[in-house]
């Protein structure tokens, strides 16, 4: 039954993950603090010096779901794929801009969330609330969207071992245990460590992820020989950008360059930074990571060239071949134990990020819900319920996906973004420019995120969401425009001061 | 020390900003040749500018913190 290679890729992962799990764990004993308070237990103390802000941003940002994904753009659409990966430098640039005053004013005041942020800043419950319904809400489906891709890896370790087609019904069974399994061990290292657990784990996810990247972009260099031969015979959407897209390739980069430092978990994320100094030497070297992501994205057309590859992915439903990519790269050009290392790296690197935001969902509930409903609510009170939270919401997303058919997974990651975007009045332009009252910025929140979800429903004609655009804008803008329409009428009623 | 320092970091800081945007904002860079080692033109400015980004944004980070100082 079981193949010596299948055993061989089946052992490596299974020992990685139980690798993985010890790592994690060891975050309790990692900078010993007191994690019953909500700083150190989901800030991390806010200890965080460069090298640790490196791996919690790469593991943070690049994720499972980018590392399959953007191959699988790249191999059904050709170079409008590639956006991607293109509007990498520009995030960090973004980020840089304004995170420093952000991370800043956090740590002046204590703050732990953004939702904490908006209530100490604008005086007002109810925006905070506003924050954590929306922030949830949008979280949630981005951590459905990294179960995908953790499916894609099962579905080619158990096909490659046990024989399991990942369209069996079998399938389906199997995974949802080892999901269970890998979810618990998550949750249960998140709950006792916190941060300093994610990032411990982050270290070694990214790590793994590199060598997976340099393997994929190197065998497959070597089988194709070289990237002349790769391109060669492709169709020219493939060589360049067609310019007919090249609005809708610039609209969907800012799209998430404007909105990617906003997501709750990519807070936290920054805020556990040591300074301000220390944080912007990690967003400088994070783009770093870009690099092997790019190139292995660039592999992606290699399906088409390798026949054993080709096979593999062309079994398989349209919907789901592009993910299964660079997984089955990995299963056909190089040994099995290099595969099984490869595919457990991608496989941490959807766990970690989930871990990221259950933890940044957990701060927000144990923070900020927590105090509206008890106002004298203790410290460590705070921190055993945002312990509590993050289970519980680790769980939920795990159940989530067994309602959602899979496939329409990115499309709400697309309006989960469209959502967080609504956020860059409060958090981006307020920290410079003291002008929104909070009227308005609770009006423009949700406004714009109403509009938002309106516009992309009604493009796709209030049917599967199959795209985010408007005549080649992304619809996030079209929200984000009115939000700040609505937050400058600030201007006509001066605050009294 | 002085304002002026300040002014002059501030103008740095923007600028490079401004020159990362300017790199990738519009696919102006579409193009298949000249080729990098057989790589065309559009994927490798994306790839060699990630270095550049970084270094510049590197660089900068001493005038950022400097510069928000008072």
């Amino acid at each position: 039954m079981i193949t010596a290679a299948g055993y061989e890729l089946l052992i490596t992962f299974i020992a990685l993950f139980a690798a993985f799990a010890v790592v994690g764990f060891m975050g309790r004993i990692f900078r010993k603090a007191d994690l019953t308070l909500l700083h150190e237990w989901g800030l991390g103390g806010r200890r965080l010096g460069t090298a640790l802000q490196f791996f919690l941003q790469g593991a943070d940002w690049f994720t499972a779901y980018s590392i399959l994904a953007i191959p699988s753009a790249v191999f059904a659409l050709g170079a409008f794929g590639f956006f991607g990966v293109t509007y990498q430098a520009m995030v960090f640039t973004f980020a840089s801009v304004f995170m420093p005053r952000l991370w800043r004013i956090s740590r002046e005041k204590g703050y732990i969330t953004i939702a904490d942020y908006a209530r100490g800043e604008f005086d007002s419950v109810t925006l905070s609330l506003s924050i954590v319904i929306l922030g949830i809400f949008a979280t949630l489906f981005y951590i459905a969207l990294q179960v995908a891709g953790l499916y894609v890896v099962l579905g080619t370790i158990l096909s490659k071992s046990l024989g399991i087609s990942p369209t069996s019904p079998a399938f389906k069974e199997y995974s949802v245990i080892i999901l269970f399994i890998a979810f618990a061990v998550i949750a249960a290292f998140s709950f006792t460590s916190g941060i300093r657990g994610v990032t411990l784990g982050a270290v070694f996810k990214d790590v793994l992820v590199w060598i997976g990247l340099l393997t994929v972009i190197v065998a497959t260099l070597y089988y194709v020989h070289g990237f002349t031969n790769l391109f060669s015979g492709m169709p020219s959407k493939y060589l360049s950008l067609p310019s007919a897209q090249a609005l809708a390739f610039t609209s969907s980069m800012l799209g998430v360059v404007f909105s990617a430092y906003l997501w709750p978990h990519n807070i936290t994320g920054s805020w556990a930074a040591q300074s301000e100094e220390r944080l912007l030497k990690g967003y400088a070297l994070t783009i770093l990571y870009a690099i092997p992501l790019a190139l292995a994205d660039i592999m992606a057309i290699a399906a088409y060239k390798i026949q054993s590859v080709h096979d593999f992915v062309f079994q398989l439903p349209a919907a789901s071949r592009g993910l299964y990519v660079i997984p089955a790269l990995l299963v056909s050009l190089v040994p099995p134990w290099l595969a099984g290392l490869a595919l457990l790296g991608i496989f941490v690197g959807g766990l970690v990020p989930a871990a990221i935001m259950a933890v940044a969902v957990g701060n927000m509930t144990g923070r900020d819900l927590a105090r509206m409903v008890k106002p004298d609510i203790s410290a460590k009170g705070q921190t055993q319920i945002a312990k509590w939270a993050t289970v519980v919401f680790t769980l939920l997303s795990l159940a989530l996906l067994q309602v959602i058919p899979m496939t329409f997974a990115f499309q709400f990651y697309l309006v989960g973004a469209e959502i967080i975007l609504q956020f860059l009045p409060i958090a981006v332009i307020h920290p410079f420019f003291k002008f929104i009252r909070k009227e308005f910025a609770i009006a423009g929140l949700w406004i714009g995120s109403l509009v938002s979800i309106v516009v992309t429903l009604y493009v796709n004609h209030f049917k599967v969401i199959s795209t985010t655009l408007y005549h080649g804008i992304y619809i996030g803008f079209i929200g984000l425009l009115i939000n700040i329409l609505i937050v400058l009428m600030s201007l006509a009623f001066p605050k009294k001061s | 020390m002085g304002s002026n320092q300040n002014k002059r970091n501030r103008i740095v800081v923007g600028i490079i900003t401004l020159l990362i945007f300017a790199a990738y904002v519009w696919p102006w860079y579409s193009f298949v040749h000249p080729t990098l080692a057989g790589i065309p033109f559009f994927y490798w400015w994306i790839i060699v500018w990630y270095v550049i980004s970084s270094l510049l944004l590197y660089s900068i980070v001493s005038l950022r913190v400097k510069g928000e100082a008072s």
